[in-house]
């Protein structure tokens, strides 16, 4: 890898969001990369993941967000997303009580099979709905208490807490992280190579 | 082992050929059923590769043929929609994804193996998944290359040491082939081709495509999205059917139906399948391949492109296995997870 060619961002993070079908992942995804809600969205054939560069602490952060929608009852096909992911959204749907039921069957999916240091992140979406809401701010909390999970409620409809989750979580990222979240990313094809071949890494790469 | 439960009629003792189509109902509500399995020796794996991979291809190539366009429609292959049961032949393709993942995972991790044994049981899934590609069966070759890549597997060093280099480098060229970077470029450009000879140069070859990518591209469609849009040219700010969102919905779906050809049988039970239409498409392509490719004395190469001599017994097996696993599964929660760690402890 070319280590002296000048980039116009500092690191980049691969982001990936699982939960239900049907929480709104894909519409998280949206609002946080356009900004806007629902713009006429083309699956180009070459971008399989949505990328937006953000400034933290004076850093230029590039996330690739990943997301699974459409997939979720391919189980073993969506654990190959998981490969160098550094931080995992968790979605449910607070209007959904079987979305917040499986938000544990998705915790423990990612425990093993994301990297150990990746940083994982809870969300409640559809949080400005509040006629069908099924599940409490307090309920949300408090699972994410259990899990040792930081926790927000968004909105991809209204754009309640959007970019903060993926900032809050990219904050998160850089604090335990350090200086070693660099070559993930950088060129993925050699990246997943290099998990196969050593496929002793145990995960990490 | 399900006797006369499994499929009605093969009683008496006596072995009778069942049809793919009779065999996969039977083995879809057998599934639905919960069994306790004694015997949990996986017994697919002692049989030659191509021979696996040709009988996973036609039981596929009747799964995806069977699939409805409604079934594609208002998200009705989603989980929250199961019960409706409005997606009957996207369900059964994906439990036997799912099933055949699972299988492949189980043959590998089981108890009571040894590390030759694992190893050889990772060669002869590499020679399954390879000929899946040479038959154009994608969906199986997704299924079984995102299992021996899935992190239950990739964790064990042990397997991967002895692996020798020649099927280190098949592993990495098949997992390149159905791999997300850069949205399954690599599958999304072989697809193409095939949705092209399809299309515009009237070609219809059989292949059997990743139906989970399917699913994911209207989902995207319908859910990024909107329904309608606000006409910003008129004054009245009416409400327009966002009839862009539709076409894309049709065009997924009308690009997925026009994959839908059947592999020729010439086995047993052929004459079961092989109606007028698909000797007539078979015929047609075949001929047109010809006049395009100019004056070849083999027409076996493009014959081969459509027939797969059915083995109904063996297809009976396949289904049968994967169900064992599946009952196997259900019984002992996160079995592989558990198996994958007795093999090599998590912090090792």
């Amino acid at each position: 890898m070319s280590a002296n060619r000048p980039k116009n961002f500092d690191k980049t993070l691969k982001l990936l969001l699982v939960g239900d079908s049907g929480v709104g992942k894909s519409c998280l995804l949206l609002r946080f990369v356009d900004d806007k809600f629902n713009p006429s969205f083309i699956t180009t054939i070459g971008i399989d993941f949505k990328i937006k560069t953000i400034e933290i602490n004076g850093l230029k952060i590039k996330l690739q967000v990943w997301d699974t929608a459409g997939q979720e009852r391919f189980r073993t096909i969506t654990t190959a997303y998981y490969r160098g992911a550094t931080g995992i959204i968790i979605v449910f749907d607070v209007c959904d009580e079987n979305s917040f039921e499986s938000v544990k069957k998705w915790f423990q999916t990612v425990q093993q099979h994301a990297k150990d240091d990746a940083q994982l992140f809870l969300v409640g979406n559809k949080c400005d709905d509040s006629e069908s809401r099924q599940v409490s701010t307090k309920q949300g909390e408090l699972l994410a208490q259990e899990l040792g999970l930081p926790f927000l409620e968004s909105s991809a409809k209204s754009g309640i807490n959007v970019n903060e989750v993926f900032y809050k979580l990219t904050e998160l990222i850089l604090e335990r992280g350090g200086d070693d979240l660099q070559a993930p990313g950088v060129n993925d094809k050699v990246n997943v190579a290099a998990n196969n071949a050593n496929a002793n890494a145990g995960g990490c790469c | 082992m399900l006797m006369d439960h499994w499929v009605k009629g093969s009683i008496n003792n006596q072995y009778a050929s069942v049809d793919t189509q009779t065999l996969i109902e039977s083995w879809w509500n057998a599934s639905q059923e919960s069994w306790k399995i004694l015997n949990e020796d996986l017994a697919l794996l002692n049989f030659n590769g191509l021979e696996i991979a040709k009988q996973l291809t036609l039981i596929e190539s009747k799964m995806f043929c069977s699939i409805k366009a409604e079934e594609l429609l208002n998200q009705n292959f989603t989980t929250k929609k199961l019960h409706l049961n409005l997606s009957p032949n996207i369900q059964r393709s994906v439990l036997f994804t799912n099933l055949l993942s699972d299988y492949v995972i189980e043959s590998i991790l089981q108890p009571k193996l040894n590390v030759k044994q694992r190893v050889h049981a990772l060669k002869c899934w590499l020679k399954v998944a390879i000929s899946c590609l040479y038959l154009r069966n994608f969906n199986s070759l997704a299924s079984i290359m995102t299992s021996l890549q899935s992190f239950l597997i990739s964790r064990i060093a042990k397997i991967w040491d002895d692996l020798p280099q020649k099927y280190k480098d098949l592993f990495h060229y098949l997992s390149s082939i159905i791999h997300p970077e850069k949205n399954y470029h690599v599958y999304r450009s072989k697809l193409k081709e095939y949705l092209d000879s399809n299309l515009d140069e009237d070609l219809d070859i059989p292949i059997v495509p990743y139906l989970s990518l399917f699913l994911q591209d209207l989902t995207f469609v319908v859910d990024g999205n909107p329904n309608y849009r606000t006409n910003t040219k008129s004054f009245l700010e009416q409400r327009l059917i966002n009839i862009d969102k539709y076409f894309k919905i049709t065009r997924i779906i009308s690009d997925l139906q026009s994959l839908q050809v059947a592999y020729k049988d010439i086995g047993e039970l052929g004459n079961v399948y092989n109606n007028a239409r698909t000797d007539l498409v078979r015929s047609t392509t075949i001929k047109k391949l010809k006049s395009q490719v100019g004056d070849v004395d083999n027409d076996m190469t493009f014959a081969d492109m459509f027939d797969i001599h059915g083995v109904p017994c063996l297809q009976e097996l396949i289904l049968l296995e994967v169900w064992k696993v599946k009952q196997v599964n259900a019984k002992e929660e996160d079995r592989s997870w558990k198996l994958s760690c007795q093999i090599q402890p998590r912090d090792e």
